[in-house]
């Protein structure tokens, strides 16, 4: 039944998400047929932004943000019965985490490969290239979820989200300014040296985001077994 | 059986248990060999803690007024003589007495206060002369 | 095999400098209902809390069934046999009664579908409702039956009336009674409601800043606990020193009201030794040994 309350908790965070890459998805043809000279570079510096704010938004499994939604004033007393449970703390942050994988991979898998097979991104490739497009982006967005993950250990809800997106801000400027190694450069990942570019998958960035993602998800672990509430 | 007890005052429920069982058995509304409710029914009649009705009748046991027997249940001790007419002679000598003594002008408090004195000495000589009721 | 389901010794926790317990010790023996009373603030929440393995004490010990309460690897079992109603009484408000019922059974093995069906019943609980359509009280008697249902050994019940009617908490009541006769449940519960502490408690503690200040048999309490009124014809001898067991001495022109928690008859003799002092001795319920020992009373000559 944790699997049940997961869904429960984060139906309406996904559907923001996938509304919003909607949205942008079918700008960009418009946009490209407006300006047929601009060549896809443009769109695909952007479109990784769309994709980060997945897991930001599913990466809210911390006790602490549940239920996801507090409609009513005052009712995020429910934790204390979700505590109460004989249920190991890591098994509470385990399986939203795991439900928040999925709905993420979900989202992101369709909505890449849609993204690859648009003609004016990628040209008249193959489906392999959408295929290709999609493992990438989803890949690299691990990184992004561990941290979201971590930060809704101590984070309330809405905070948690500003945060994630303030690491997304605060990583490109980073990038552009700090020079950071390539392979911690997400965005270049899933835009301009993406599959959708260069022949082959950007594996150095896929690591980085597998192992920063695994760091954050235990350290999520360990801050949900010490916290106090 | 039909009990009236009083959570708030200041003495204790056990007591006031034991005190409406020896009632009952003085007024012949309990007569021996009656069987009296399992400690766990009135416990949920009166709503009211078991232990607490568990100790009442461990009391009443010990004292005599009452048997447990293994898997029946609690029951008026046969050998308690009901002391109906006791207590109605009873009654009538101690109107007769106050009656005299507010005549005399004492009021209820020091009449009160007279018997619960006497009563202690009695107490206390029984002590001395090696009978512990304590 | 221990003989108390909770044990607390010297339970010390701050917030930010502020203390909220102070070297708390607590005893509830198993089989019994425990009465937890104290003001708004006097640390029952915060001690319940660390029982439930919510908070860490800075320091002192906290045990439930002989298992240290922080303990993260057994606490899990601990819980298991913990039924557990909060303060807030929250559940998830997206979920219908239900829901809820069929979310929380699996995790208990014990589970009794006869006590389901009854408390359904006796509480009116409307299984498609959703939470978040349930008023307080309706809400109280879920959690209730949540925390009953699992057959628990040990029921820890923070302000489990809070919302009801008197019916209501009536019934509450004597499931209660009932369940602890026939199962010997272990009852830990914090309240505000002196009256039904009296009416089902055989232990109590009362906490304020953090601390026990009276704990025991409540009816051995109220046997203790005896009220004097005393009546002057001359002054107190200056600087007098009572007994041990006066608590509270408070002088109101020639009449003294003076409270003693325990040795009655020693105090009745200090009394009876001074001269021109009349004497009256009264019991004493729980609500003034609550109000006696809890508030600060500036006529207070002790």
């Amino acid at each position: 039944m944790l699997w049940y309350k997961a869904w429960r908790e984060i139906r309406w965070r996904g559907l923001i998400p996938l509304a919003v890459i909607i949205y942008a998805l079918v700008q960009i043809p418009l946009a490209v047929r407006a300006n047929p000279h601009q060549s896809a570079r443009g769109p695909l510096t952007v479109l990784p932004i769309f994709w980060l704010v997945v897991p930001v938004m599913m990466g809210g499994s911390g006790v602490k943000t549940e239920p996801v939604f507090q409609p009513i004033k005052g009712m995020e007393g429910s934790m204390y019965f979700t505590l109460a449970l004989p249920v190991s703390r890591f098994r509470l942050l385990a399986v939203r985490a795991g439900f928040g994988m999925l709905v993420t991979a979900a989202i992101l898998l369709p909505c890449a490969f849609a993204a690859g097979m648009l003609p004016q991104l990628s040209g008249y490739a193959g489906p392999e290239n959408g295929l290709r497009y999609a493992a990438t982006v989803l890949l690299c967005s691990s990184g992004f979820f561990g941290l979201s993950t971590l930060l809704s250990t101590v984070l309330d809800q809405i905070w948690q989200v500003w945060g994630g997106m303030a690491a997304i801000f605060l990583s490109q400027w980073l990038v552009a300014t700090a020079g950071l190694p390539k392979a911690f450069n997400v965005f270049q990942a899933m835009g301009n040296a993406s599959p959708l570019v260069a022949p082959s998958l950007p594996w150095d960035t896929i690591c980085v985001s597998l192992g920063l993602g695994a760091a954050f998800f235990l350290a999520a672990l360990k801050v949900v077994q010490m916290r106090e509430y | 059986m039909i009990l009236r007890l009083n959570q708030s005052s200041g003495m204790p429920l056990y007591l006031q248990l034991i005190e409406q069982v020896k009632h009952a058995v003085e007024t012949g509304a309990l007569r021996p060999g009656d069987q009296l409710p399992t400690i766990r029914k009135l416990a949920e009649d009166l709503v009211m803690n078991p232990n607490t009705v568990a100790r009442a009748y461990r009391e009443l046991e010990h004292e005599g007024t009452i048997e447990l027997r293994h898997g029946s249940g609690a029951f008026i001790n046969e050998s308690v003589t009901s002391k109906t007419k006791v207590m109605r002679k009873a009654q009538a000598v101690v109107q007769s007495a106050i009656e005299r003594l507010t005549g005399s002008g004492l009021t209820g408090d020091e009449i009160r206060r007279l018997v619960e004195n006497e009563l202690a000495v009695l107490r206390d000589g029984k002590k001395l002369h090696g009978v512990d009721h304590e | 095999m221990n003989d108390f389901a909770i044990e607390a010794s010297a339970l010390k926790r701050s917030f930010g400098g502020r203390p909220a317990l102070d070297g708390l010790d607590l005893r509830v023996p198993a089989g019994s209902i425990f009465g937890f009373l104290g003001r708004n603030g006097a640390g029952k929440t915060t001690t319940i809390k660390i029982l439930m393995g919510m908070l860490k004490a800075d320091s002192g010990a906290a045990r439930i069934f002989g298992v240290d309460a922080g303990d993260p690897a057994r606490n899990v079992e601990a819980r298991r046999r913990i039924g557990f109603v909060t303060e807030d009484k929250e559940l998830y408000p997206y979920m219908t009664v239900d829901q809820v019922i069929r979310f929380t059974r699996p995790f208990f093995p014990k589970w009794r579908d006869d006590l389901e069906r009854r408390y359904l019943k006796m509480f009116d609980l409307p299984p498609g409702k959703k939470i978040s359509d349930l008023s307080k009280g309706m809400r109280s008697k879920l959690m209730l039956l949540l925390a009953i249902c699992h057959s628990a050994e040990l029921l820890i019940l923070d302000e489990p009336t809070d919302g009801l009617d008197p019916a209501a908490i009536e019934d509450v009541l004597r499931e209660l009674v009932a369940i602890a006769a026939s199962q010997g449940t272990t009852m830990f519960f914090s309240s505000h409601q002196l009256t039904e502490v009296e009416q089902i408690a055989d232990n109590i503690c009362i906490i304020d800043k953090g601390r026990s200040i009276v704990a025991g048999v409540l009816d051995d309490l109220k046997a203790q606990y005896q009220r004097f009124r005393i009546v002057l014809e001359n002054d107190l001898p200056a600087g007098i020193r009572w007994v041990d067991g006066v608590e509270n001495v408070r002088q109101e022109g020639r009449t003294i009201s003076l409270l003693a928690s325990r040795n009655a008859d020693a105090v009745a003799a200090q009394i009876g030794s001074l001269s021109g002092a009349t004497m009256e001795r009264f019991p004493v319920g729980l609500k003034e040994i609550f109000l006696e020992h809890v508030r600060s009373d500036e006529n207070a000559l002790v």
